[in-house]
């Protein structure tokens, strides 16, 4: 499925600091945005930022990386509508990072002008398709470089076997949609910064698109994959999985739907 | 904490050649110490000031110091780098990409050893010592638990 952007949309509108700042709420004054026309990796590039003292809010923008990253060396294909971003965050030192990515993830769905579920742990998908990708790694003590990956368009012109699986939004007018993004995780890292995952639990839940449904977990080193009925998450963002035997707490692998 | 954490420790304990594993999570403090020949046991106390359970340096009862420390498990001595997470070890930035730390190599504090990935954030674990790698004890992939040691700086 793609959903094709009407012709007179607005998507060229440059984005830039000075288009942005007037948009944003929450986020205003919390970040600082840098946009570039191309890069290799968002991700990669503020790592590099974050090296050299780049301080927290500062914010990586790319209209095209050329080796997009996801997790453990799989390849991002960002469509030429579509939004790549980086955010250098900081957690207080007293702040566990458990269920970060969880967190981040919500908030995507939260802003998005669309019924979007979550796959865990953090997969952000309309209609069973990604539509949001999310990669955090940490960057020194309590640093994070959040990325995060957001598909507009037309995914048609994305290789075969990803737009096969992948979701667009309408990329009428991305500049909002960056702004109503960037509002929704401020205030949704300032809760986890304070609380951790637990306030957000519940509300994470209520997207659960696998929620009682039949799954298989399968891990990185391979093997069998465990085979469950996903019961959410719990407070620390952890995968419930019930199996024949208990009921698990996992705190790493991949989820797939089982079909029955 | 809850029993099934508890478990796991005792377990992890059990299993390895740790023989003493102490952890502080909130005002909750654990310590479980393995008994040369007989299972773990475990001490569970819930904001006991930190001197309550300091072991105590000289007595450590019956066993002759020589032979305990003989009978040690075949982990090589030096400083033990354990994963502060529980997750999946990765020794290398992306799949095929040299490791961070090989055995042999010369590591300063700070440097990259590892990553240990968990719900999907990929946490650079650093080296807390100087020195030459003893050992790398996880395989790339494998699960690993709180506190479960991951290589040995000598």
């Amino acid at each position: 499925m793609s959903i094709s952007s009407p012709v007179c949309a607005d998507t060229s509108a440059p984005l830039s600091p000075e288009s942005l700042q007037p948009l944003l709420r929450e986020a205003a004054g919390r970040i600082d945005l840098q946009v570039l026309a191309s890069c290799d990796s968002t991700n990669l590039q503020l790592q590099a930022l974050a090296k050299a003292g780049a301080p927290a809010g500062t914010l990586l923008l790319a209209e095209q990386q050329t080796a997009g990253r996801g997790r453990r060396g799989r390849h991002w294909y960002q469509g030429p509508q579509s939004l790549a971003f980086s955010l250098l965050w900081r957690l207080p030192d007293e702040r566990p990072p458990a269920g970060l990515s969880l967190a981040v993830g919500l908030a995507i769905a939260e802003a998005l002008p669309a019924a979007a579920r979550l796959k865990w742990p953090n997969d952000v998908l309309i209609d069973g398709r990604k539509v949001a990708g999310i990669l955090i790694e940490s960057a020194g003590t309590q640093r994070y470089v959040i990325g995060i990956g957001i598909n507009l368009g037309d995914t048609d012109s994305l290789p075969g076997e990803v737009a096969a699986i992948a979701a667009g939004l309408p990329a009428t007018d991305r500049l909002q949609l960056l702004a109503g993004v960037l509002d929704r995780l401020i205030v949704t890292l300032d809760a986890f910064a304070a609380h951790g995952f637990a306030p957000l639990q519940s509300r994470w839940q209520m997207r659960n698109a696998y929620q009682d449904l039949a799954v298989n977990l399968f891990f990185a080193e391979g093997g069998d994959p465990v085979q469950g009925i996903c019961r959410g998450v719990d407070a620390n963002g952890e995968l419930l999985l019930e199996t024949a035997t208990c009921l698990q707490t996992i705190a790493s692998g991949e989820v797939s739907l089982r079909l029955q | 904490m809850d029993l099934r954490k508890l478990k796991t420790l005792i377990d992890l304990v059990q299993n390895s050649g740790i023989s003493e594993l102490e952890i502080s999570e909130g005002e909750e403090k654990i310590r479980i110490a393995k008994n040369l020949g007989t299972p773990a046991q475990t001490t569970y106390m819930v904001g006991a000031p930190a001197a309550q359970y300091a072991p105590a340096p000289a007595p450590v009862a019956a066993a002759p110091a020589a032979p305990a420390v003989a009978a040690a498990p075949a982990e090589p001595e030096g400083h033990a780098v354990k994963s502060p997470m529980v997750g999946t070890f990765y020794r290398s930035g992306t799949p095929g990409a040299p490791p961070f730390a090989e055995v042999g190599q010369t590591v300063k504090a700070g440097d990259t050893l590892c990553i240990i990935e968990a719900m999907k954030l990929m946490n650079e674990i650093e080296a807390d010592a100087s020195g030459v790698i003893k050992a790398v004890l996880v395989e790339n992939g494998q699960p690993v638990e709180y506190g479960q040691t991951m290589f040995i700086i000598g």
